[in-house]
C-alpha cells in the first residue's frame, strides 16, 4: 500500500479557514469595504461634514454658522477629524462643485445635491466609521458573552453585524454616524451591566446628543439599573449616579453653547423636521415625506407608551425570566422607536440586539427572528439605493472619470421620468423599498407575536 | 478585568476624541490663516499663510470706478439669519456691519452713499425706506449717491410698478419653486468658489450680470445691476446655508455691478504659498485683489485695495 499523502500547507491553510466562520466573515466585510469605500459615495450627508469642518476650522464653532444642524458630539467628533485632516494627512481640499453633473438639479428628487467631496475627504472619514464599525462589533461581543454565552456565539454575533449590508452601507457609503450613536448606546448598556453607573450616565448623554434614537431606551435601561439590586436604597443610589453622570455630561457637551447663546441651534435638527410638516410642496414624493414628518410627531406619544409598557413589563418579570429576555426587550423598545418609516441607516438601532437574539438562538422561536433580521438588512440597504441611486457616482465621474457625466445623467433622467401624473419613477422606487422596510421593521413584532401565540414563549432558552 | 480593560479604553478613547474636538472647536483654535498683497499699476505680489495643506485663490478685479461696498448696514427682519451673514463677513476680513431696525435706516441713509450697502435678507423692503412707489425719493437718493443694495428677496413683489424704478417687472422675476438645471455664469462665479444654484425669485439672466449659476428657463441665482449710480445685487432661492456664505464672499471681495475678473491664480499652499499676477486694469485705483482658502469651503478671506 503506498503513503497516505499529507495535504499540503496551503490546502491544510484554506481547510482552516473554511473552519472558522469568523475568519471568512471578517474577510468578506473588510473586502466589502475596501470596495465600497473609493467607488461609492453619497456626498449630500459628508459634503455637510466637510462644512462642518470647514467651519470649525475658521473658528467660528459648529452653530455661529449655517450648514450644522445636529447636537454637538458629532460636530466635536468632527473636530477631531479635522485636525487630522489639516495637520496629519495635509487633505488641502474638501470638494468641490459637480459641473458637468448640474443639470441633475433639475430633477424633482432633490438630493443629488451638486458637492461632490474630494476622495482623500471622504476616504478619512469613512475609515473613521468603519472602525466604529469595529467597536461596535467588539461591544456586541462582549454583550453576547457579558450574557454567558459561548464565545462562538459571540463571535458569529459580532460577524453578522460586520457583514450586514446597512451597517457596511452607513460607514463606507453613505458616510453617515449613526453607528456613532450606536457606539455609545453598546457601552453604556455593557457600563450598566458592569455597575458602572456614572460612567454609562455620561456615555448616555453622548449616544442620546449624537443621535436621539438612543434616548427612546432610557426607559429599559432605567429597569437594568434598577433589576440588578434588591436593596431600594441601592437602586435609588445607582439610578442618582447615573442621572449624576448624565448631567454633568450633559454640562460639558453643551457649555460652549450656553456661553456662545447657541443652545437652541443645537437642537435645530428636531425643529427643521417639525418645520418641514407644513413647507409647501411642490412634487408627489414632497406631499408624502411632508406626511411622512406628520406621521413621526402623531407617533410620539405612542412610541413613549409603548417604551413605557415594555420597560413595566421588564420591571415584573422574575430574576431568571429578566435576563433570558433582556435582548428580546430591548429588541422590542428599539423596534418600537420606528412605527415610521425612517432614513434607512437609522435602523442601526435595532441591529445589535436583533443580531444578539439571532447568534446566541438555540430555540425554533428565537432563531424564528433569523426572518427580521435578514429583511431589516436586506430592504434597509435597498432603500438607501434607491434613494442615493445615481448620485453614488458623482465622485467617480468628477475625481476618477469611470463613468461619463452623460451616463449618470441619463441615469438621473430615468429615475425622473413620470409613470403617471405628478409621479416619478424615484417616488414609485421609493415608496415600493420604504414600504418594504415598514414591513420588515413590523416584522419584529410579528415575530413576537407569533411565539407568544403559539403558546411557547419566546422567553425560553435566551441564556 | 481583560474585559474592562477593552471597555475602559473605548470609553477614554471616545470621551478624549469628543474632547479634542471639543477643545479644538472652542477653546484652543490651531488653525491661523494670513495673507499680504502688495497691489501696483501693473501687477500684483501676494503671499499666503496656512496652518497645513490649504486650497488658495487670489483674484484680482477692476472696478471701473465703481467703489466697492466698505461699510454694510443689514436691516434685521426679525430672523437670526443675520447672525450668519455677520460672521461669514467676518471670517472674510469685513468688518464693517451695521444692525439697524427698519426705522433706523433712514438715519444711516443720509450723506455720500458711496461705497456703502444695505442687505435686506428676506421679504419686500420695509416700508419705512421704500413705499412701493417709483416717486419715492429715499430709496432713489440712496442709489443716486452711489448706495447699494443687497436683496435676497424671497418673496413675489405685489406688481409692476413695486420696482418700476429700476427697470424691473414682475416678469422680470422667477416666480416658478419647481428645481431646475442650472450652469455656471462665468468667472466671477469660478473664482469666487459661488454655490447659491436656486433660481426661484431670481432675476433674468439677460438682466444685469449674472454672477452665479443660470437656469435653463434663463434666471439667474444671482444677479449685480446698475441701479442709478450704485449696484443692486438680487439673490435668488431662499435663506439657504449657501445665501450668507456666498452674499459674504460677493461683499467682501468688493464686486460692484462693472467688476470684471483681471487675473487669477490658485493652487495648495503648503504651510505658505506666493506669487505674482500681471494685468493691464483700466486704472491702478480701481483694482482690488480678494484673497480666500478654503476653496468651496471658505475658512478664510481678506480684500486688498490699491495702496494698501
Amino acid at each position: 500500500m503506498g503513503d497516505c499523502a499529507e495535504p499540503s500547507p496551503s490546502a491544510h491553510v484554506l481547510r482552516l479557514f473554511f473552519k472558522r466562520p469568523l475568519v471568512l466573515l471578517v474577510m468578506a466585510g473588510i473586502i466589502a469595504r475596501a470596495v465600497l469605500i473609493p467607488l461609492a459615495t453619497y456626498n449630500y450627508d459628508i459634503g455637510f461634514w466637510a462644512t462642518t469642518i470647514q467651519h470649525a476650522q475658521s473658528g467660528y464653532g459648529l452653530y455661529d454658522l449655517s450648514g450644522y444642524y445636529y447636537t454637538p458630539i458629532w460636530g466635536y467628533i468632527l473636530g477631531s477629524i479635522g485636525l487630522m485632516a489639516n495637520f496629519l494627512f495635509g487633505i488641502g481640499s474638501y470638494g468641490t462643485i459637480a459641473d458637468p453633473l448640474l443639470p441633475a438639479l433639475g430633477a424633482e428628487w432633490e438630493y443629488y445635491g451638486k458637492m461632490v467631496v474630494s476622495p482623500e475627504f471622504s476616504l478619512l472619514v469613512k475609515s473613521f466609521l468603519t472602525l466604529v464599525d469595529v467597536v461596535c462589533g467588539y461591544l456586541i461581543f462582549t454583550l453576547v458573552k457579558k450574557l454567558g454565552h459561548s464565545d462562538g456565539k459571540a463571535a458569529l454575533a459580532f460577524g453578522l453585524w460586520f457583514v450586514c449590508p446597512i451597517v457596511i452601507y452607513t460607514s463606507a457609503v453613505q458616510a453617515t454616524f449613526d453607528n456613532v450613536s450606536i457606539m455609545f448606546m453598546l457601552l453604556t448598556l455593557i457600563l450598566i451591566l458592569d455597575g458602572k453607573y456614572m460612567t454609562a450616565g455620561a456615555i448616555f448623554c453622548l449616544a442620546a446628543f449624537t443621535k436621539f434614537f438612543p434616548a427612546y431606551l432610557v426607559f429599559i435601561f432605567v429597569v437594568c439599573i434598577v433589576r440588578r439590586h434588591e436593596d431600594k436604597q441601592m437602586q435609588i443610589r445607582s439610578l442618582a449616579y447615573a442621572v449624576i453622570g448624565f448631567l454633568v455630561a450633559a454640562f460639558l457637551i453643551f457649555l460652549p453653547q450656553f456661553m456662545h447663546g447657541t443652545t437652541a441651534e443645537a437642537f435645530g435638527f428636531v425643529v427643521s423636521r417639525v418645520s418641514k410638516i407644513a413647507d409647501p410642496t411642490s412634487s408627489m414624493w414632497d406631499s408624502i415625506a411632508s406626511g411622512g414628518n406628520l406621521l413621526v410627531v402623531a407617533l410620539q406619544p405612542l412610541i413613549f407608551v409603548v417604551e413605557l409598557v415594555i420597560a413595566f413589563f421588564a420591571y415584573r418579570l422574575s430574576d431568571r425570566s429578566f435576563k433570558d429576555n433582556l435582548m428580546i426587550l430591548l429588541l422590542l423598545s428599539s423596534a418600537a422607536v420606528f412605527l415610521w418609516t425612517p432614513t434607512p441607516t437609522y435602523l442601526l438601532l435595532i441591529l445589535p440586539f436583533l443580531i444578539c437574539v439571532v447568534a446566541a438562538a438555540e430555540t425554533s422561536d428565537e432563531k424564528r427572528y433569523i426572518l427580521p433580521l435578514v429583511s431589516i438588512a436586506v430592504t434597509a440597504t435597498l432603500f438607501a439605493i434607491t434613494m442615493n441611486s445615481f448620485a453614488l457616482f458623482f465622485q467617480d465621474s468628477i475625481y476618477h472619470g469611470l463613468i461619463s457625466p452623460d451616463t449618470i445623467l441619463n441615469g438621473i433622467e430615468w429615475l425622473d421620468a413620470e409613470v403617471m401624473t405628478g409621479v416619478t419613477r424615484q417616488t414609485v422606487l421609493n415608496i415600493v423599498t420604504g414600504a418594504a422596510v415598514t414591513l420588515s421593521i413590523y416584522s419584529v413584532f410579528i415575530t413576537y407575536i407569533y411565539n407568544h401565540l403559539k403558546g411557547r414563549p419566546s422567553e425560553e432558552g435566551c441564556a | 478585568m481583560k474585559k474592562n480593560m477593552g471597555i475602559m479604553t473605548i470609553v477614554v478613547l471616545a470621551v478624549v476624541m469628543v474632547g479634542i474636538g471639543e477643545a479644538s472647536i472652542y477653546f484652543a483654535n490651531p488653525y491661523s490663516y494670513g495673507s499680504d498683497v502688495g497691489i501696483g499699476q501693473y501687477s500684483a505680489v501676494y503671499s499666503l499663510e496656512a496652518p497645513g495643506r490649504t486650497e488658495y485663490n487670489v483674484i484680482s478685479f477692476d472696478n471701473h470706478g465703481v467703489s466697492p461696498v466698505e461699510e454694510l448696514i443689514i436691516c434685521l427682519d426679525g430672523t437670526s439669519f443675520y447672525v450668519s451673514i455677520k460672521n461669514e463677513l467676518e471670517l472674510r476680513g469685513f468688518t464693517n456691519v451695521i444692525l439697524a431696525e427698519p426705522k433706523e435706516l433712514t438715519a444711516y441713509m443720509g450723506g455720500d452713499a458711496s461705497g456703502r450697502a444695505i442687505l435686506f435678507p428676506s421679504g419686500l423692503f420695509p416700508e419705512e425706506v421704500y413705499d412701493g412707489s417709483a416717486s419715492d425719493p429715499l430709496f432713489a437718493d440712496w442709489l443716486d449717491e452711489g448706495g447699494s443694495v443687497y436683496w435676497f428677496g424671497c418673496s413675489e413683489i405685489p406688481d409692476d410698478a413695486y420696482l418700476s424704478a429700476f427697470g424691473l417687472t414682475s416678469d422680470s422675476f422667477n416666480v416658478h419653486s419647481v428645481p431646475e438645471s442650472v450652469s455656471r455664469s462665468g468667472e466671477i462665479c469660478t473664482q469666487l468658489c459661488l454655490r447659491s444654484s436656486n433660481v426661484y425669485h431670481g432675476l433674468r439672466s439677460d438682466i444685469g450680470t449674472p454672477l452665479a449659476y443660470v437656469s435653463e428657463s434663463g434666471f439667474s441665482s444671482i444677479t449685480a445691476m446698475r441701479a442709478s449710480e450704485g449696484t443692486m445685487v438680487v439673490m435668488g432661492g431662499d435663506m439657504g446655508d449657501d445665501h450668507a456664505s456666498d452674499c459674504a464672499q460677493m461683499i467682501a471681495a468688493g464686486i460692484t455691478y462693472a467688476t470684471t475678473v483681471l487675473d487669477h491664480a490658485e493652487g495648495m499652499a503648503d504651510g505658505s504659498a506666493s506669487g505674482e499676477m500681471t494685468y493691464s486694469a483700466s486704472a491702478a485705483e480701481n483694482v482690488t485683489v480678494y484673497v480666500h482658502m478654503g476653496g468651496y469651503y471658505t475658512v478664510y478671506g481678506e480684500r486688498f485695495g490699491y495702496g494698501t
